[in-house]
């Protein structure tokens, strides 16, 4: 396999670990966001209690992913780190509450504080994420091999619309997931914030979408080319059927499961379309998914330690998701927030 | 350029104040899993409730700190790109791959099992439960492995070859168990299981002082004084073997570690200071007190063998001289502290003063216990001060120096984030005390619902109460 084999190979890879990333961890950072807008006080331990046994091994998707791109893609990681000090740095602190709020609020007798926690935390972590990838999509200024740019480039119009989009695609999932899960009298509120969110979530990534060429000729040029010609107008028609069948589905009731395998495959065809405007660059405008990957020797043996390992990772996360999350009725929910209060 | 005021020297405190205090919850953690793993081994195997209810006691300690250390832990591996762009462009290409198998084959073990481990009972069999714990304590000491090699690289970059200013791996094995490794993982991991044992012995001794199930805490304390005995005489080899290899791979770390300017001329030993203040500017100690020979019988097991003084080593080459020196004093006495506290705690056993009815009189014993619960983490602290202050001025040791490897990020902003990754750990360290003491307050649940069914109530747990 040679360097550039081995350099798509990975980022392959990596975009896998990020789109499992976004499936498992989504909806807990949705529903943490969520828990913001809540007043039912009822509702907020539940959401809690609904992720408290999986969110660690979600939430490690994203550290896994990091060390790949760390390791595979070394100029990569360096140059969109420096990049995005200020919104990576926010996304870090959110997650640093989001990790010590499950625990510390089993055992705090201020649950209501730990419960905000989480919650900020989300948003931040959300926000953070919503930034970093509008700002990579804005490009990045790089001068012999390092961030050469300000540390406020990431902050435009364009990137505040690709942020609203995925904290509200986050929102969407939440609901969506909550909605699976929750009782029918608890039902209704959810509901509501998943039309909303998703409605929001579809006009900014329109509007996204719809600047982006007249700000940049090179995505421009992406489009028209004769390589992606067909698969952007193909992502485009699939993310707006399937947000079509959300909206029916939510409003019509028909289908409790159906919006959320929606929302994800919505977010997920986004996602890929972000990915093929960003292509062949690992940096736009500059640094190509070949230059930033390390040496041929480490892509080759990050892939045999690695490699194997993913389906490994997936078998024991499905396990944990089997044991977890088989579809029950709501009392059980009682009986597991309760587990959650005595820590154990 | 301002001295302080600047990416360089904000980065570099930022990164010393989150990887310290990272450092004391995998020091917690990696110990109190297996000390789990046992409790559980023993419930199973005995039938006995109390091992039951005690695994529980432990496993809530054990989960506060480890949401801490993921907390804090997540900071560390962007922190590298965020601070330190030019290092990880220059070394990722080895220590980047490193981080990955970490969080791969190590930490995603850990946190998958993790949910089992916590919300399984009951939901899963025993014997996949124990599974489940032993994947948790596994996975957190193979991340040790990982996370060791990584930094040793930095110490004896090893393997690889720089190839336009970057790490390229020709020999992967070479890389991984390069010439530190060894002692830099055996040290860690035996400091690891020293600092979880004196945490649970004295919180054992608290129960006995308090006269709360004497009985169990005693049992519990003896494994652990057991335990002390195989680890702290090791972790003092140990010590020994990593004061040899950095003397032999990186002598400019041990000249400043222990104060030493003047190279020995051949035939004569070295002195080492007991306790010394180094005076940079004229390049010999101010004052100091020496026990002749000491440093060539510390690092070559001869009296009269040559040790490299400072005063070889270029100006700009020289690490710093007064916190390696006196970091490396406090790390050791601690380690001595310990290893008596172990004698005096076989002695008292072998005399029958251990039992229920003598222990709890032994006030100053119990006292010595309780007041080595955070003797660990300073320890460990300190030894790392050491040794990361003594690779200085590299990054990678004699391939990079560190202010080569910083990001291009403003003054200001490297201030903002070391105040709020300070802020937000003063938050979460007061924030596990409190919740911590609340558990241990608290005491093992006597009333817990078993598991499974449940076992017998033996006489032993059922007299400590």
């Amino acid at each position: 396999m040679d360097q550039v084999t081995g350099a798509y190979v990975w980022a392959g890879l990596i975009g896998l670990m990020l789109a499992l990333y976004v499936m498992l961890d989504g909806f807990d950072l949705g529903v943490g966001v969520l828990s913001l807008l809540t007043r039912d006080r009822r509702l907020r331990p539940l959401m809690m209690a609904n992720i408290g046994a999986i969110w660690d091994a979600n939430e490690t998707w994203l550290i896994v992913a990091g060390g790949a791109l760390f390791g595979a893609f070394p100029l990569a990681y360096s140059v969109a780190l420096n990049a995005f000090y200020i919104p990576i740095s926010i996304m870090i602190f959110g997650l640093a509450f989001r990790a010590v709020s499950f625990e510390f609020g089993a055992h705090s007798r201020r649950k209501a504080l730990w419960e905000r926690a989480f919650g900020v935390g989300s948003l931040m972590a959300v926000l953070g994420q919503g930034f970093t990838v509008g700002g990579l999509l804005g490009g990045v200024k790089v001068s012999d091999g390092a961030f050469a740019g300000g540390a406020w480039d990431w902050a435009n119009g364009l990137s505040a619309l690709i942020a609203l989009a995925v904290t509200m695609a986050y929102v969407t999932i939440g609901a969506a997931y909550l909605q699976t899960r929750t009782a029918e009298h608890l039902a209704k509120p959810v509901r509501r914030w998943l039309i909303a969110a998703s409605i929001m979530m579809a006009a900014a990534a329109l509007a996204a979408t719809a600047v982006m060429p007249f700000l940049q000729q090179r995505v421009l040029e992406n489009w028209i080319a004769r390589k992606t010609q067909y698969f952007l107008p193909g992502l485009a028609i699939g993310a707006v059927f399937g947000f079509a069948m959300l909206i029916v589905t939510t409003v019509f009731r028909s289908r409790t499961h159906w919006p959320f395998y929606l929302s994800l495959l919505v977010f997920l065809l986004t996602l890929a379309g972000g990915i093929a405007v960003m292509y062949p660059y690992a940096i736009p405008p500059s640094i190509t998914v070949p230059q930033a990957a390390a040496s041929r020797e480490t892509l080759v043996f990050m892939l045999i330690g690695i490699g194997p390992l993913v389906p490994v990772m997936l078998l024991y996360n499905a396990y944990l998701y089997r044991v977890f999350l088989r579809p029950e009725k709501s009392a059980k929910f009682e009986d597991r927030s309760s587990k959650l209060e005595s820590g154990e | 350029m301002d001295a302080f005021y600047n990416p360089l020297t904000l980065s570099r405190i930022q990164f010393a104040i989150t990887t310290s205090f990272h450092m004391f919850w995998p020091l917690l953690t990696i110990g109190l899993a297996w000390w789990l793993v046992a409790l559980e081994a023993a419930w199973l195997i005995t039938g006995r409730n109390a091992y039951y209810r005690h695994r529980h006691f432990w496993g809530k300690l054990f989960l506060l700190g480890f949401g801490v250390g993921v907390a804090s832990g997540l900071p560390l591996e962007f922190q590298f790109g965020t601070n330190w762009a030019l290092f990880s462009r220059a070394g990722g290409g080895f220590f980047g791959n490193i981080l990955g198998f970490e969080a791969s084959m190590a930490f995603m073990l850990e946190a998958a099992f993790l949910g089992i481990m916590v919300f399984g009972w009951n939901r899963v069999s025993r014997g996949m439960h124990i599974f489940a714990t032993i994947m948790v304590a596994f996975g957190s000491t193979l991340s040790a492995f990982w996370i060791m090699s990584a930094n040793a690289w930095m110490q004896t970059p090893a393997g690889t070859m720089m190839v336009d200013g970057r790490a390229v791996p020709v020999d992967y094995f070479a890389a991984i168990f390069n010439p530190a490794w060894f002692y830099s993982f055996t040290h860690m991991l035996a400091a690891c299981l020293a600092t979880t044992l004196f945490f649970i012995g004295g919180i054992c001794a608290w129960f006995v002082s308090k006269g709360r199930q004497s009985q169990a805490f005693l049992k519990a304390l003896k494994g652990v004084v057991l335990a002390a005995a195989v680890i702290t005489p090791l972790q003092i080899y140990l010590g020994d073997l990593s004061g040899r290899g950095v003397a032999k791979h990186q002598p400019a770390k041990t000249a400043a570690m222990e104060a030493h300017w003047q190279t020995n001329p051949p035939g004569t030993g070295a002195s080492w200071a007991i306790a010394a203040w180094p005076d940079l500017d004229h390049e010999r100690n101010a004052w100091e007190v020496r026990i002749p020979q000491g440093l060539s019988l510390m690092v070559h097991h001869q009296p009269d063998t040559q040790v490299t003084g400072l005063k070889d080593f270029p100006p700009q080459d020289r690490p710093p001289v007064v916190l390696p020196f006196y970091a490396l004093r406090g790390m050791v006495l601690i380690g001595m502290a310990m290893f008596a506290l172990m004698l005096w705690s076989l002695v008292k056993w072998f005399r029958g003063r251990l039992s229920a009815e003598h222990a709890a009189q032994s006030r100053w014993f119990l006292r010595a216990w309780m007041w080595s619960i955070p003797l660990g983490f300073i320890a460990a602290d300190l030894g790392w001060a050491v040794r990361e202050v003594g690779r200085q001025p590299w990054v990678i040791y004699n391939v990079m120096r560190t202010e080569h490897g910083v990001s291009n990020i403003s003054a200001a902003n490297a201030a903002w984030t070391l105040a709020g990754y300070t802020a937000i750990y003063v938050a979460i360290l007061v924030a596990f005390i409190v919740l911590a003491r609340r558990v241990i307050l608290r005491g093992p649940d006597d009333t817990l619902e078993l598991s499974y069914g449940g076992g017998h109530d033996d006489d032993a747990a059922a007299e400590g109460r």
